[in-house]
């Protein structure tokens, strides 16, 4: 398995056509993994672009880590990968928090950034803490840490099947599932980072130089924040699909074409606003 | 050895690989070669998680080269088909890019 040290951690990265004149990385959401682009997303870019795929700390098959999960951490941590991959200047896709990730690393580190496709980023301050906290009408950080794990848990079980939930099978991926959740809630500062994470500055978006794609379902509960997004940074062409929040993982083959769309032809300006 | 037999020989490798292979993705703990069969899909039977079956094409590819390319060739392929996959579709797969035979 592919893995680089990047500020004391492994992280699992794989790489497509790493001839492409240019390079595009990919950042998966909070709790999921470079799979989700692997299959399907990542080799339509890969037709013409350096396709760079990695699981950010203590997700997939990347090193558990302690601390940093805000988004100027991650942003770093982004960084780092670049410069142990030599990478100059990337393309970002990102996901959710991976979008969020995007986002902030076009902000601080402009000079190193190209283009950015963001694909359904929330509030960073309306974050999965805040979701659960409404949902499950909970009162402190601590009932979070404690409860999350067994609420994830609850919603993954739901996904199997009767049949599914006594095989052998299922029984590994709930438990490889619930501890990755509990090493995220009770061993890491994950939830405290995430309560904690300020919304975007205007000014920041506004300093933005990258041309952006904004790509988000018509049913997403963060089309605030789209709308948001959209009005500040300068240059973003902005695509509506019909569905919701999981609308990419839903149909990665055509959001992939969608997104080479737009790296292959915004570097004209022919639809920027 | 006859032209048959050498594919068979070569069928036989590679199945024996993939299954060692299929375990160290999986664990020891949850599976052994004898439990795993040419005709289980991954994801259903197997009940393999998304980043095992990447792991798993790494692994193949470290294994058998470039040629064995499961990225590439499963890029073709919707999910639904990734879904159903079994593990003699795979070892056919392999089979023709190392040895140019079905």
């Amino acid at each position: 398995m592919a893995t680089i040290k990047v500020n004391g951690l492994k992280v699992h990265v794989q790489q497509l056509n790493p001839k492409g004149s240019e390079t595009i990385i990919l950042i998966p959401g909070l709790l999921g993994n470079l799979a989700q682009w692997y299959f399907n997303f990542a080799p339509i870019l890969a037709k013409k672009y350096h396709v760079v795929m990695y699981d950010l700390k203590s997700h997939g098959k990347s090193e558990k880590g302690k601390s940093g999960f805000d988004l100027s951490n991650m942003a770093t941590d982004l960084l780092g990968l670049m410069n142990q991959l030599h990478i100059e200047k990337t393309h970002i896709v990102g996901y959710s928090f991976g979008a969020q990730i995007a986002i902030k690393f076009a902000i601080e580190y402009g000079d190193r950034c190209g283009q950015i496709a963001i694909l359904e980023a929330p509030s960073p301050k309306h974050s999965m803490v805040y979701e659960v906290m409404r949902e499950h009408n909970l009162k402190t950080l601590d009932e979070v840490k404690k409860q999350l794990p067994s609420i994830v848990i609850d919603k993954v079980k739901n996904q199997f099947s009767e049949d599914q939930k006594t095989s052998k099978g299922a029984k590994r991926i709930l438990k490889s599932t619930m501890k990755v959740f509990q090493h995220l809630c009770w061993e890491t500062t994950l939830i405290n980072d995430l309560d904690q994470e300020q919304d975007f500055e205007e000014e920041d978006l506004h300093n933005i130089a990258a041309n952006t794609l904004l790509l988000y379902g018509t049913d997403s509960d963060c089309l605030e924040e789209s709308n948001k997004l959209n009005k500040w940074i300068p240059s973003t062409h902005y695509i509506l699909k019909k569905g919701g929040h999981w609308y990419t993982l839903e149909n990665p083959i055509e959001v992939a074409e969608d997104v080479t769309h737009f790296f292959n032809t915004s570097e004209h300006n022919i639809f920027f606003n | 050895m006859d032209i048959v037999n050498q594919q068979n020989e070569t069928k036989a490798s590679i199945t024996s690989s993939l299954k060692k292979i299929i375990v160290e993705v999986i664990g020891e703990d949850f599976i052994s070669e004898e439990e795993i069969n040419i005709e289980n899909t991954f994801t259903e039977d197997l009940e393999m998680e998304s980043i095992e079956i990447v792991q798993f094409a790494d692994l193949v590819k470290s294994k058998y080269g470039e040629k064995a390319n499961l990225t590439k060739w499963m890029s073709d392929m919707d999910l639904d088909q990734i879904i159903h996959l079994k593990l003699q579709e795979v070892i056919d797969f392999i089979n023709q890019e190392i040895s140019g035979q079905n």
